[in-house]
C-alpha cells in the first residue's frame, strides 16, 4: 500500500489536515480511539487480513503503521 | 428461540427495556463468540489480555410501545450478525410476534482493562489467528459513522425516528445526579452495564419531569408514556461507587409523542459517558 492509498483510507475515517500528520504521535492526531478502531478495520478490509497487535500497538505514528503494514 | 413474557421480562408498564437490551445483547455476544468459535471467557487479544465487548451504539425501533406487551405473550428472536474488520461486530436482533417487533441494531467493539480493579479500558481486538465466520462488511455501517460524528460533536441536526433535532443549542438546564447500584447496574466484570444506561436515563428523566412539572399533574410518567424509539451512544464507563449526572438537553412534546435527549456524564471529571435519544408515546 502506498502513501496515497493509505491517506485515502485515513481520510475516509477522519480527515487529517496534512500529510505531515502522518509523522505526529498518533495520540496527537485528530483520531480518537473509536476512529483508530475504524481505521484498523478499514485497513484490514483493504488488506483482507487482520493487523496483528504488535504491528498496531508498535506504531507510534501513522507513518510507522504504513511502513509496518504487510 | 421462543420466549414467553413473564414477570422477569416486564417492568411497571409492559415489556422491560432493560431486559430487552440484556436479552438482545446476550444474543449478539453469543453469536459473536460462536462466529469466532471461542468461549466468552476465553476471548483474548494477542497479548493474552481478556477481552470484553463494549457497545458503541444501540438503535431501538419498536413497532408498538413497550407498554403494549402483555404477560404470557410469546415472542421469537432472530439475529443477523456481521463484522467490519477485526474491531467491530454489527447486529440486528429482533424480538417479534404477529403483534409487534422490537428491533435493536447493535454495534460493539472490544476492550481490555488498563489495570486490574479499575474501569480504565483500552480498545483491542481478538487474537489475530481467530477468524469470524459472520458476514464481512466492506464499509463501515452507518451506526459507526454516526457514532464517530456524535463523539466529535459534528452533528448539528440529528435525524431521529423521522425527526430532525438541532443539537448544541440551549438545553433545559435540568439535571439529576445518581450513584448507580452495584447490585443492578453493574455487570460481572464490575463495569457499568450497557443495559443500565437507558434504565438510569429513564429513572432520572422521570424525576426531572416530575420535579420540574414538565407535564400536567396526573398518573405517573412511567405509566402514561412508553418508549417506541431509542438511540444510545456509549462513550465511557464509570467506576463502581462513582456518581453520574443526567442532563436533560431536550424535552419536546409533539402531539401524542415526547422526544427527549439526555446526556450522562461522570460527576468526578465531567466526562460525557453517553447520549440518549428517546421517543415516548402517550399511551393512556
Amino acid at each position: 500500500m502506498d502513501e496515497r492509498d493509505f491517506l485515502a483510507i485515513v481520510n475516509g475515517v477522519r480527515r487529517i489536515e496534512a500529510p505531515s500528520e502522518l509523522d505526529m504521535p498518533v495520540r496527537d492526531t485528530v483520531l480518537d480511539s473509536l476512529d483508530l478502531a475504524a481505521l484498523r478495520s478499514a485497513l484490514e478490509v483493504r488488506l483482507d487480513r487482520p493487523i496483528p497487535d504488535d504491528v498496531w500497538q508498535g506504531s507510534a505514528t501513522l507513518r510507522q503503521l504504513l511502513d509496518a503494514l504487510p | 428461540m421462543s420466549i414467553v413474557i413473564n414477570m422477569p421480562q416486564m417492568a411497571a408498564n409492559g415489556l422491560s427495556e432493560n431486559w430487552l437490551f440484556k436479552h438482545c445483547g446476550e444474543q449478539h455476544w453469543q453469536a459473536l463468540c460462536d462466529s469466532l468459535e471461542v468461549q466468552s471467557g476465553d476471548l483474548c487479544d494477542d497479548t493474552g489480555a481478556r477481552l470484553y465487548p463494549t457497545f458503541v451504539a444501540i438503535f431501538g425501533r419498536y413497532t408498538k410501545p413497550l407498554s403494549a406487551v402483555r404477560e404470557n405473550e410469546r415472542f421469537e428472536t432472530r439475529l443477523e450478525l456481521a463484522h467490519f474488520g477485526s474491531s467491530f461486530f454489527h447486529s440486528r436482533v429482533e424480538l417479534f410476534n404477529d403483534n409487534a417487533t422490537f428491533a435493536l441494531e447493535m454495534l460493539t467493539t472490544f476492550v481490555a482493562r488498563d489495570e486490574e480493579g479499575r474501569n480504565e479500558l483500552h480498545r483491542s481486538t481478538p487474537r489475530s489467528d481467530l477468524r469470524s465466520g459472520a458476514a464481512s462488511l466492506e464499509s463501515p455501517p452507518e451506526i459507526l459513522t454516526r457514532s464517530q460524528a456524535m463523539r466529535h460533536g459534528e452533528i448539528e441536526a440529528y435525524s431521529f425516528h423521522g425527526r430532525s433535532l438541532r443539537l448544541g443549542g440551549a438545553t433545559t438546564g435540568l439535571s439529576r445526579e445518581y450513584e448507580p447500584s452495584p447490585y443492578v447496574d453493574y455487570n460481572g466484570a464490575n463495569l457499568l452495564y450497557f443495559a443500565a444506561y437507558p434504565t438510569i436515563c429513564d429513572t432520572l428523566e422521570r424525576q426531572i419531569v416530575r420535579s420540574a412539572s414538565l407535564v400536567e399533574p396526573g398518573p405517573d410518567w412511567a405509566l402514561v408514556t412508553s418508549t417506541v424509539a431509542r438511540d444510545v451512544y456509549y462513550y465511557g464507563n464509570l467506576d463502581l461507587g462513582a456518581s453520574l449526572r443526567a442532563t436533560l438537553n431536550r424535552f419536546d412534546r409533539d402531539g401524542e409523542s415526547v422526544v427527549l435527549h439526555t446526556t450522562l456524564s461522570r460527576v468526578g471529571d465531567r466526562h460525557r459517558i453517553a447520549d440518549l435519544f428517546t421517543e415516548r408515546q402517550i399511551v393512556t
